[in-house]
């Protein structure tokens, strides 16, 4: 067992460094998100570099690194900043699905323009509920003798305004069998209703898409298969491990933050760091911040190698980063004490952004119930 | 022990049905960032703002605990607006402490229905007061202020401010001295007005002071008292602080009780989840501890009792403790919780404020274990 980066993944990981440290611009970035924004220019120009894509095989335009190789990226991007960087991950939030379960002609007309920033493609799975009772209403997908008809609508779409690509979990009628249908967003009777506006996140959009009488060509679908992996599993799997990425990245940003702030401050006549309260707290915050990366690298490994196990271990790394996310920005808040609250300083924003990439989607009261039922059966 | 007293039962219900209708724009102030008028007229014309001064001035003439009260029920539904009460509480401290007889009658009827305010914090004076670089000179009848301070909560918007700053410059924190600063004085002026992340109907802002004159009349206390006017005004504030970190956590608590009567979780009525039972207990459990140790802190005061250990405490405490909740409460409540058609995402953002103003509670421990120590 050997815990190291290979050179190409040191060289990876500081491409990605560079890439964000020149690129991410704070000033930008404050701009963005008070607009919000999606920071186009920056993803095409990651897309041209590689970042983007890098776990797509070479014909598809990618570089055919793993989901791991993606991982350091992510990690890089988020720890110079949270927002840009939250954003550009879930550009292609749609790729596993079609990686892993899409068939030739669907990875060529879909993967590629991802990977050169022409396309930003999303997943549509989360049913809104029905006001009254408080149920979901499930998205029904018709087949008829071209392919299938969509009704209904989704909630919570991530990057749902911009994306033009949108895979969409369905059940087909009477049948009650999945099938996850990829939709192209300029096709008729697709209607983006409100955005949805969070605490954090503010770069990338969240909306309700509705669906009516949308027609999906057969070429579109996407099966389940009897044994194996399922798409929904796929993205689920691979979605925690980028979030958990993402806050690795967020906590490690907000603790060297916190390091160069206590280093600087001076109070009582000495820098704040030889305060020995401080120096627990960033003792405390690096260990976590350690462990943290040990569990999302190896649910990354576990992910990429097919072992089974990560059907688990992708659960607890994310619980457990964006636990370690949320913790060490408001401790980096408190080092940092009035400054820390300020919004042009940016270190509230990686609590607000960490906060809400840690309650998307699946919380970790799900991450919880799942890691249980794993380990119980 | 602590019990809404009987007669106090009608005051605390009034508040009640204020902050209710006050909180029903709790959204837009958040968004707004500006100091709301409206509220602060609806506090001055149902005599809360006036609580604290005492009934010879036609205020309230109510203690520490009451205050502490108030402040829970209008945090429970406004967070911002309960620190907009507290700030200029904590503005009225130290005059109600160390004014002398003309000074009384001179600025106590007027804090009735204008704001004070307090400013201690420089850029280089946070935790450690004596780093004050702000000089106060003696010319002839009065002072001439020099220098800059910062995060003044509502600082723009008061019209009598407590101002500290060194009436000694090559003493640390014992040539400080406060001074009665009016809005009008001539060499004042404000400077930025903060972007912050919670409490955003009550910005911070930066005060300036430009050959700034104060006659000597507005000096309080004596010269070099400075730092002991502030730290016992801090005493005396820092209870007021906790309780309303209670109040937010109360108000999460309460909202997060609704939501899970109504929401699911894994195909299952939310409630049924022993893991979000649990959750509730523990918080229901933390606030009362909490709230039993700001009310004892502030009953202290009141007695007579004043303990710097106890305020230190108990805003410690409860400030973590709110926090805490919020974190939790969005934890169950996923995406619901992070949305801003909820009050929780704010109401975090209002109690991370209160873990650093006022002495950030890394301060609270230091006060503390010096006085386990000593």
């Amino acid at each position: 067992m050997r815990f190291e980066l290979t050179d190409i993944q040191r060289d990876i990981q500081k491409a990605a460094r560079e890439f964000a440290e020149k690129e991410f611009d704070l000033d930008l970035a404050l701009e963005l998100e008070k607009e919000g924004r999606f920071p186009k220019s920056i993803f095409e120009k990651a897309c041209q570099l590689g970042f983007v894509g890098i776990d797509y095989p070479e014909k598809y335009g990618g570089q055919s690194f793993g989901l791991f190789e993606n991982v350091l990226v992510i990690e890089q991007f988020t720890r110079k900043d949270s927002g840009i960087g939250i954003s550009l991950s879930l550009a292609d939030i749609a790729s596993s699905i079609i990686l892993k379960h899409g068939d030739e002609s669907q990875k060529k007309k879909f993967l590629v323009p991802v990977s050169q920033g022409k396309a930003i493609c999303s997943v549509a799975i989360i049913e809104p509920f029905h006001k009254e009772n408080q149920k979901p209403c499930l998205t029904k997908t018709d087949v008829y003798s071209d392919g299938y008809l969509i009704n209904r609508g989704k909630a919570w779409v991530i990057h749902g305004s911009l994306a033009s690509i949108i895979v969409v979990v369905c059940e087909i009628r009477n049948s009650e069998e999945p099938i996850a249908l990829i939709v192209e967003k300029d096709w008729e009777g697709i209607n983006i209703l409100g955005l949805k506006r969070m605490m954090g996140m503010r770069l990338s959009s969240i909306c309700e898409i509705a669906f009516d009488q949308v027609k999906v060509p057969k070429g579109h679908g996407i099966q389940w298969e009897r044994n194996g992996a399922n798409p929904l599993m796929t993205y689920r799997h691979v979605h925690r491990i980028k979030t958990s990425a993402q806050a690795l990245g967020i906590a490690q940003g907000a603790f060297d933050k916190a390091v160069k702030h206590a280093k600087e401050r001076e109070q009582f006549g000495k820098k704040i760091i030889q305060f020995q309260g401080i120096q627990f707290m960033l003792a405390e915050l690096y260990t976590l911040i350690e462990a943290a990366r040990s569990l999302v690298y190896r649910a990354a490994y576990d992910y990429d190698a097919n072992i089974k196990e990560v059907e688990r271990i992708s659960s607890v790394a994310k619980l457990f980063a964006t636990d370690v996310a949320v913790r060490t920005t408001i401790d980096s808040i408190q080092i940092h004490g009035g400054v820390g609250l300020m919004r042009e300083y940016s270190i509230e924003r990686m609590l607000r952004d960490a906060k809400t990439i840690q309650n998307l989607g699946e919380t970790n009261l799900v991450q919880k119930a799942l890691i249980a039922q794993k380990t119980i059966s | 022990m602590f019990e809404i007293t009987e007669k106090k039962k009608s005051l605390i219900e009034k508040v009640r049905e204020i902050s209710k209708r006050i909180a029903l724009v709790n959204r837009e102030v958040d968004e707004a960032s500006e100091f709301p008028w409206p509220i602060f007229r609806v506090f001055k014309e149902n005599c809360i703002l006036d609580l604290p001064i005492p009934e010879d001035f036609g205020g309230g003439g109510e203690g520490i605990l009451t205050c502490c009260w108030v402040l829970e029920e209008v945090a429970h539904f406004s967070p911002s607006s309960a620190h907009m009460l507290a700030g200029h509480w904590l503005g009225f401290t130290p005059l109600k402490l160390f004014c002398n007889p003309f000074q009384r009658e001179k600025y106590f009827p007027r804090l009735r229905s204008e704001m004070a305010a307090f400013s201690l914090t420089e850029p280089a004076a946070g935790s450690d007061a004596g780093g004050v670089i702000t000089e106060a000179k003696r010319d002839g009848d009065r002072y001439v202020l020099n220098g800059t301070k910062i995060y003044c909560t509502q600082g723009h918007v008061a019209n009598v401010i407590t101002v500290f700053a060194k009436t000694d410059p090559n003493l640390g924190v014992k040539g400080l001295s406060a001074f009665i600063i009016e809005k009008e004085f001539s060499g004042f002026s404000v400077g930025k007005i903060e972007d912050q992340m919670g409490m955003r109907g009550t910005p911070a802002a930066e005060l300036i002071f430009q050959e700034c004159y104060v006659p000597k009349e507005n000096l309080l206390g004596q010269e070099g008292e400075g730092f002991n006017i502030a730290m016992q005004t801090l005493d005396r504030t820092r209870p007021k602080d906790a309780a309303i970190s209670v109040g937010i956590a109360k108000g999460v608590l309460d909202y997060t009780i609704d939501y899970v009567k109504k929401g699911s979780f894994m195909r299952e009525p939310l409630l049924r989840s022993q893991g979000v039972q649990f959750l509730l207990a523990d918080m229901a459990t933390a606030i009362e501890a909490a709230r039993l140790l700001v009310y004892e802190s502030a009953a202290l005061i009141d007695e007579g009792r004043v303990s710097t250990k106890h305020s230190a405490m108990a805003k410690c405490l409860a400030t973590d403790m709110a926090m805490r909740l919020a974190d939790q409460a969005i934890d169950i409540l996923g995406a619901e919780g992070v949305s801003i058609e909820h009050p929780i995402e704010m109401f975090m953002r209002d109690a991370k404020m209160l873990q650093i103003l006022e002495g950030t509670n890394q301060i609270q421990r230091l006060i503390i274990s010096r006085s386990l120590l000593a």
